[in-house]
């Protein structure tokens, strides 16, 4: 199913938000934890556990009760003394992707009358990316879980591996809603008693919650649990800035209020602020052991992916 | 203080709220946008809130200023000292009579000005106010001349009138300008004159208003005066009086002089430079403030015929020299060939020691002159009189026992025809001629004395004279008679100066005719210039219609104490002889003054002359400039020549441009006269005091005075104004960038 997928024609996709000819360039790469994890089944991905696998990890001195078939005999020769050899079992990896489908998400910037423009919105972004890391991680027979998180979490897809159950996330994907609210604490909250072994946790989000302690709060017990936190902080471009021009009214996506105001009154304290959020995003993420990737809709996800695993492989050496 | 411009500030107003409205009405409607991360924006507009209503609040102050500012300056603030024109307001006045002063002395320039500009750039702008509905023009000089001669609505011609309006080289005739400003205004009634008013724009030059009386304009018509003399008293040097000294004779040196005064406050530096029969003199001159000084220039011999030339002074300064026009004094010299001199006598040539004899050897004894003195009998007088005489310099008559009616004509033709004669008077027949010459010419002739027979014991018939006292009876002695009083002040005498009673103490006489002052009111009395002991007259000198009668009442030759016999003999004739011949002025030719009327006579030898023609001999002459250019002036004011009792006369009822002319018959020239600018009326630039003018001279009229300096320095404020409101409005635009830039975010 996943070679299918991967062998699927360039843009002749059923999936609106996964071409997996862009992701061709993706197959020698593969999305690995970095920790240990706990699977099902055996897979790639060290596991807490020791077990049968091909991975050598120790000696230690046979106890009774020990396998037999793993004394090994060549040190017990030499040594007189009976050894056992321990390998790391190998597991495969639940992938948890948390999607950010808050109306803050839904911005793809403005064309000169102020109406919506062509370019993709950091959700469709987002929908994109979420839907090239579950490919991946189901191409890799790990499991991939989804959750959509806006006023808490308004969807959840249950881990698994299979290309069914791949069909059923991109479809989620597809066709999330968007909330009106953010409060992705709340439905990582959620999430962690639905999470049921430790992983991956994948956030895929502009972080414009109304409270980032309580989101890292949440984030914290994940990775009490160890998992592995990845946070995909996603940037539209034109939110960087305040466009030019000398009168705007600007509406808040999610909370509706509007404000009349001269850009260039503001644009230089709105551009502080803005870079001191994601500092601050930035540094509670690094400071809960996550992993932040800052990443602009300006750059085409899968060269997004594309670097992010390469520089993750490069750490994993 | 007043707004000279309403609507500039109704505009200030409205243009003060014009940033508010723009404001608002150009605030531009926002773009609806969603933001992300509005909560930072929100954060944003927290922190910058209260700065940017700052900011707003003062970039709208500063516009608001500026642009008030802006409509303050073309508002143009001036004070209107309504006070000097008691209830009325100008702007009030729908008619007014507008007298602009065309003097020569408006010629002068005031801080680089002329004062006629000025005063045409007011008498303008008063032709300009919106509400004035008609008005007159009235050009003011010697004569004045109303545009329309009453108040017309026609505006625009008075405009172009004023447009080509010129000061002319005349002095003002204040009379005259306020006469014509009355007719302008005659037949409104006293209803009618409330709404109207004159203006007189004018140096109000002392010198012309002084003997100025508004009572001359109708009551009820307020007067406003506008004077344009500067701040400070116009400084200016000129030439008050030019001419030639004694008779300019060929071979001769001639003796010019100049009067150079300085009616300034400092000493100037001056060049006076004299240009005359193509050759020039100059002198360095240093005038001490209010001096008048006599300059004099020697001119080598020239030849005979009328001679032109002129008297330039320059000064060093130009700032102590503010009218330029008063620099320039033309001179037009007959320099003759030589003195000729008509003796009248019966005694014979050959007769030795008589009174002719002396006379001929006192008018013979000139030290610098050729004389020439031909004889000729009374009888000679009679009918057609000899060419000869008519081209004598003087006519001297003496001895010539008494004159029949015909003789004492021909001696009046004589002096009609401008002739002068010098009469010496000693017996009892010169009594007799003397009145039948009175007879003769009527009104023309009226001596201040009665020639009389002296009686015996010296003493005159008639009364004493209030002119010069008694004489103390002490000094009378026998037939004797002192020569007591003598005119230092004119000629002959003055040459003399304070030698003058070296010459006469003790000078008895013996002989003569005694003579009585007349009861006649207005009589000239300064025509006496030398009286005896018993108060007869011993000299009178009287204009004769064109000539100059001089009765030289000394006995001459006779037996006894006689003129002849005192060194003060020669030297009185030679004086008496010049100024006869000089017409009186010391500085020779005599002249016309521009603007005034003129007369002249021609000589009656011309009109004998050949080359007449037709029966009128006047219309042989004619009119030029030295450099034969004619004449030609048209109009009132056109020279004329005319015959009057036979004489022809040159008539001009206004002199015109100043300089030299020449009178020319065929290719002779007959005459020459210079006209000259009223030097010594309009040079002295000093104006007359306000309060004389708005008090002694207003006649119950209201008047009142303003001084173009505070409309100048109105003006000068009004720029001050504008200048300040435009810089200031300047530095807020500047202002409101430096908020915006300090309020950069």
């Amino acid at each position: 199913m996943a070679k299918s997928a991967r062998r699927a024609p360039r843009g002749r996709s059923k999936y609106a938000y996964l071409d997996p000819s862009a992701l061709q360039e993706l197959k020698n790469l593969r999305f690995a934890a970095k920790r240990i994890v706990e699977g099902t089944t055996a897979g790639r991905h060290r596991s807490s556990l020791r077990g049968s696998s091909v991975e050598f990890a120790d000696y230690r001195a046979y106890t009774p009760g020990d396998d037999l078939r793993r004394l090994d005999w060549k040190v017990y020769l030499r040594t007189k003394k009976p050894y056992v050899r321990t390998y790391d079992e190998e597991t495969n990896m639940a992938v948890t992707i948390l999607l950010d489908v808050s109306a803050s998400m839904d911005f793809g910037g403005v064309n000169q009358s102020g109406e919506r423009g062509a370019a993709l919105t950091k959700l469709d972004y987002s929908r994109f990316l979420a839907a090239a890391l579950a490919y991946l991680v189901v191409d890799c027979r790990d499991q991939a879980a989804l959750g959509l998180g806006g006023d808490g979490l308004k969807g959840w897809c249950a881990p698994g591996a299979t290309r069914i159950h791949l069909d059923t996330l991109l479809t989620k994907i597809e066709k999330a809603p968007v909330s009106v609210r953010t409060d992705l604490g709340s439905a990582l909250s959620t999430l962690y008693t639905l999470s049921r072994r430790r992983g991956v946790l994948v956030l895929i989000s502009d972080f414009l919650d109304s409270s980032l302690d309580t989101l890292f709060q949440s984030i914290r017990l994940f990775r009490h649990r160890r998992f592995e936190v990845l946070l995909f902080h996603i940037i539209h471009p034109d939110e960087l800035a305040l466009p030019e021009g000398r009168a705007f009214r600007f509406f808040d996506p999610e909370g509706g209020a509007e404000l009349e105001v001269d850009p260039q009154d503001v644009a230089a304290h709105y551009l502080e602020a803005f870079e001191a959020h994601r500092l601050r995003v930035r540094n509670m993420a690094i400071g809960c052991g996550c992993e932040y990737e800052r990443i602009d809709t300006h750059t085409p996800y899968p060269e997004a992916i594309r670097a992010y695993l390469r520089r993750r492989e490069a750490l994993n050496r | 203080m007043t707004p000279l411009h309403v609507w500039a500030l109704a505009g200030a107003a409205g243009a003060a709220a014009l940033p508010v409205a723009i404001h608002f009405l150009t605030k531009p409607r926002g773009t609806r946008q969603p933001l992300p991360g509005f909560r930072f924006l929100l954060e944003s507009l927290n922190q910058t809130a209260r700065r940017n209503r700052l900011r707003n609040f003062l970039v709208l102050l500063v516009r608001t200023l500026a642009v008030v500012l802006i409509a303050l300056a073309f508002a143009r603030f001036i004070e209107r000292s309504n006070a000097n024109v008691p209830g009325a307001d100008p702007g009030q006045r729908n008619g007014k009579v507008i007298v602009l002063d065309c003097s020569l002395s408006m010629h002068a320039a005031s801080e680089g000005t002329l004062l006629f500009d000025r005063a045409r750039s007011l008498a303008t702008k008063e032709l300009g106010r919106g509400d004035l509905a008609e008005a007159d023009l009235v050009f003011a000089a010697q004569g004045a001349r109303a545009v329309f001669g009453k108040l017309s609505a026609n505006l625009t011609a008075l405009r172009d009138e004023m447009a080509g309006a010129r000061p002319l080289p005349q002095a003002l005739d204040a009379t005259a300008a306020l006469d014509t400003a009355a007719r302008s205004l005659a037949g409104l009634s006293a209803e009618d004159l409330k709404s109207r008013e004159v203006v007189i724009i004018s140096d109000l030059q002392r010198s012309n208003w002084t003997k100025a009386s508004f009572a001359r304009l109708p009551k009820g018509a307020p007067v406003r005066i506008v004077s344009v003399q500067g701040h400070e008293p116009l400084a200016n040097i000129a030439i008050v009086r030019a001419g030639v000294s004694g008779m300019a004779e060929a071979g001769a040196p001639i003796l010019t002089a100049a009067d150079v005064a300085n009616f300034g406050t400092a000493s100037a530096s001056a060049t006076l430079e004299l240009s005359f029969d193509g050759r020039t003199w100059s002198k360095k001159l240093e005038l001490a403030p209010g001096a008048v000084e006599s300059v004099p220039f020697e001119i080598p011999a020239s030849l005979p015929g009328w001679r032109h030339g002129a008297f330039q002074l320059t000064c060093d300064s130009p700032l102590l020299d503010a009218l330029r026009e008063d620099n320039r004094y033309p001179l037009c010299v007959n320099v003759r060939k030589a003195r000729e001199i008509a003796l009248i006598t019966t005694e014979r040539a050959a007769d030795v020691g008589g009174p002719a004899f002396f006379l001929e050897r006192g008018l013979r004894a000139s030290p610098d002159a050729t004389v020439n003195v031909t004889r000729f009998t009374p009888a000679q007088l009679e009918g057609e009189l000899d060419a000869a005489l008519w081209r004598s310099n003087v006519v001297a008559v003496i001895q010539c026992g008494r004159l029949s009616d015909s003789q004492s004509t021909g001696l009046a033709k004589l002096l009609s025809g401008g002739v002068p004669i010098l009469y010496a008077a000693q017996f009892s027949a010169d009594a007799d001629n003397m009145k039948s010459l009175e007879v003769t010419l009527g009104s023309a002739l009226r001596l201040p004395v009665e020639f009389q027979v002296l009686k015996s014991g010296g003493t005159a018939s008639g009364g004493s004279s209030a002119l010069f006292g008694n004489r103390p009876a002490a000094r009378d002695s026998g037939n004797k008679r002192f020569l007591v009083t003598v005119n230092v002040e004119r000629r002959p005498f003055k040459v003399f100066g304070d030698a003058v009673a070296r010459f006469t103490q003790g000078m008895a006489l013996n002989g003569g005719l005694a003579s009585s002052l007349r009861g006649d009111a207005g009589l000239d009395t300064e025509s006496i210039l030398a009286s005896y002991s018993d108060g007869s007259a011993a000299l009178v000198i009287t204009r004769v219609a064109a000539g100059r009668l001089a009765v030289l009442n000394m006995p001459i030759g006779a037996a006894g104490q006689h003129l002849a016999a005192f060194p003060i003999f020669v030297p009185l004739i030679q004086e008496l002889c010049a100024d006869l011949v000089e017409g009186g002025s010391e500085r020779g030719q005599g002249g016309a003054v521009c603007g005034m009327p003129f007369s002249l006579a021609i000589p009656r030898w011309a009109d004998l002359g050949g080359g007449t023609t037709g029966a009128s001999p006047a219309k042989n002459y004619r009119l030029e400039r030295p450099s034969g250019e004619p004449v030609s002036i048209k109009g009132d004011n056109a020279p004329a020549f005319r015959t009057e009792g036979g004489n022809t006369v040159f008539g001009w009822s206004a002199a015109g441009e100043p300089g030299a002319y020449l009178i020319r018959r065929g290719d002779e020239v007959i005459a020459g006269f210079t006209v000259t600018p009223p030097f010594a009326d309009e040079s002295n630039l000093a104006a007359l005091d306000h309060d004389v003018l708005t008090q002694r001279l207003a006649q119950d009229r209201t008047v009142s005075v303003v001084s173009a300096d505070k409309l100048a320095d109105r003006d000068d404020s009004d720029k001050e104004h504008f200048h300040f409101f435009f810089i200031a409005a300047l530095g807020l635009v500047i202002a409101e960038l430096g908020i915006l830039k300090a309020f950069r975010t």
